[in-house]
Order: structure tokens, then sequence, then C-alpha cells
């Protein structure tokens, strides 16, 4: 570790793997890594555009952002990704497991299927991507999950999404003891409302931000960036001492009652 | 109006009700690229109302050949029943 303290949250020398990392957070979270020094491997699956997006500004920037469109719910997909991984060597600093998924409807109107879907980006992809990656991680690594205040409050027409999340950091809790002794930190983000595009596939959004904004001692929502900023410390050498910790970057509204 | 394009009208439908966006915008070329908020979040959104407005149940291969209105259109003709 530098001796100097500004070094301490710099990502020099990281290689680190960011799911979902085109789009909203994912993307925040892979261009602030990158700026502070990380190759970032950006992991997607959908959104080409958003891809493309990150792309440009990582050309004109000249960032170490390699894109990697692989569905994480499948094997091949899966596979595809090592490939991705092994083409930029053999060591990973790191993982952030930013991709999610979810159908917002009440009880009633939720299938099998709409659960499965659910759990197996948000919850199995991170289960399958820590057993594949972890001969990978060096001495040092920090696996950050992200997650959100559905884990643990309850909000409108999230049971699937928030029951993901919270089996998210169970996991996310378990795996920073066993992995501890390997020196692979595992830490959780649990990131406030942020308007980005996923509030498109929620219902009520507009009502929902409004009253969220009212309720954030802030006056208003966490950014992409300032969620960013929490991932880059948790996958800084500043964060060496931090395992299975919660981090909460909302601008407040959790505290409030 | 032919089947495909009762199907594509009623796809339109179902991209309104899951983003917002005028179904008269959605075309067979239509992808995630042209649509905000249609990423994973919203993908399964979209499936959903799919399923909900057809009468079909998607496996997950077909949620992930999903990527076009055109291979959206494609798998809902093939789970229709057929006119004899």
């Amino acid at each position: 570790m530098s001796a100097s303290g500004n070094d301490l949250f710099s990502l020099c020398n990281k290689t680190i793997l960011i799911t979902g990392g085109t789009g909203g957070i994912g993307q925040a979270i892979s261009l602030r890594f990158a700026r502070a020094g990380a190759t970032v491997i950006a992991n997607y699956l959908r959104n080409e555009k958003a891809a493309e997006h990150l792309k440009a500004i990582a050309a004109e920037e000249g960032l170490a952002i390699a894109l990697c469109r692989a569905d994480l719910t499948n094997e091949r997909g899966l596979e595809q990704l090592d490939r991705s991984l092994q083409e930029l060597g053999p060591h990973l600093s790191g993982l952030v497991h930013c991709a999610a998924t979810g159908i917002h409807r009440p009880i009633e109107e939720l299938t099998d299927r709409h659960f499965d879907w659910t759990l197996n980006l948000n919850v199995r992809a991170f289960f399958k991507l820590v057993k594949l990656l972890m001969a990978r991680f060096s001495k040092g690594s920090s696996i950050v999950a992200v997650s959100s205040w559905g884990a643990v409050r309850t909000l409108p027409y999230y049971s699937l999404v928030g029951s993901s999340k919270g089996a998210l950091e169970a996991l996310a809790r378990h795996l920073a003891v066993e992995l501890a002794p390997h020196g692979i930190r595992v830490n959780i983000l649990t990131a406030g409302a942020v308007l980005t595009d996923a509030w498109k596939a929620m219902p009520n959004s507009e009502a929902r931000i409004a009253e969220t904004i009212r309720r954030t001692p802030a006056g208003r929502l966490a950014t992409a960036e300032e969620i960013a900023y929490g991932a880059q410390f948790l996958c800084s050498d500043a964060a060496a001492g931090i395992i299975g910790h919660t981090l909460v970057v909302d601008n407040g509204t959790g505290i409030m009652s | 109006m032919s089947d495909t394009e009762y199907i594509l009208a009623k796809v339109g439908e179902a991209f309104k009700a899951a983003f917002d966006t005028d179904p008269q915008l959605v075309s067979m070329g239509t992808n995630a690229s042209n649509i905000p908020g249609w990423d994973s979040m919203g993908h399964l959104s979209l499936a959903s109302n799919l399923e909900e407005a057809f009468g079909i149940n998607l496996d997950v291969d077909e949620l992930m050949e999903m990527e076009s209105v055109r291979e959206i259109v494609r798998i809902i003709e093939a789970k229709l029943p057929k006119k004899v």
C-alpha cells in the first residue's frame, strides 16, 4: 500500500469488472473507476447505444474501458465473459455487481417466472461470478454488491427486487467472512434513488421521485456519480480495513423516520 | 390487417405500457438502442406485458432472443395458434 494519502483512493494498476457497467449507475462507476486509473471491463447485455456512448467517452478521454456483452444468467454468457477477461490478463482486482432486473407489480400479478428472472440476474449471477472469478482475484481485491433500500425496507411493487437485494446482501456478508482470509474484501453499496432510465420501468415514478426528494435531508436525490465515489472508495486501498460493511449513499433519505 | 400487423400493433401497446413509448414509433427495426429504459430492468417489464397481451408464456431462451421488435414478433407468431 502506498504511504502517500493522495494515492490511497487511486485505482491505478487495478483491473475491475463492472456488471451492468454501461448504463445508469453502472456507467458512472465504470467512468469513475477508469478516471481513477483502473482498467475497467464494463459488462452489458441489452443497450448497445449506452455501450457505444461509454466507448466514445472512453476513446475521447483515453480511458481503459473494455466492453463485454454477455448474459450473466446462463453458462454461455459466463463463458463469454471468462474469455473476455482472460484476454486482459490472469488477474482481477475487483468486481462490482451493478447489473439488476425485476418486475414491479403487486403479488397477485407476479409469477414464478418473474421470480426466477429477477433472482437469476440479481443474486444467482453474483454467486456464479464470484465462483468463476475467485481464483483470479489477487490479494487486496474488492468485491462490491450494489444494493438498494428495498433490501431492508418496503417500497411499492418492489417485493421481487427488494427480496433479491436482501438475498444479495446476505450472500455478500457471508462471502465477506469466507473470502477475507484470502485477502478479498466483500462489501455492499446501498444506492439511494438516482435519476436513471431504470425509473421508466417503475409504476408511479414521478410521484415516487417527488416523495423521495421531499424525504431527503439534502433536498435532492443522490447522483450516479456520488454512488460511484462510494464504489471507488470501497475498491480502493483506503478501504483496506472495511469488510462486510454496508455503505449507504443516499443523501440522507434512509435516516428519516 | 394481417396477422403480423395485428401483432405489431399489440407489441406497440406493450411498449407503451412498459416504457411510455408512442406505439406509432414501434416498428420491426426497433431495438434497445431506440427505446430509453429498455435495459435489463425494462426488458422484464416488457416481457411481462407481452405475455399478458398475447396470453403466452415466454421461456428464458425466448427472453434472451427478444433483442428487437422483429424478433419479438417472430417469437410471438410462433407461439400463437395457427389459423386453419
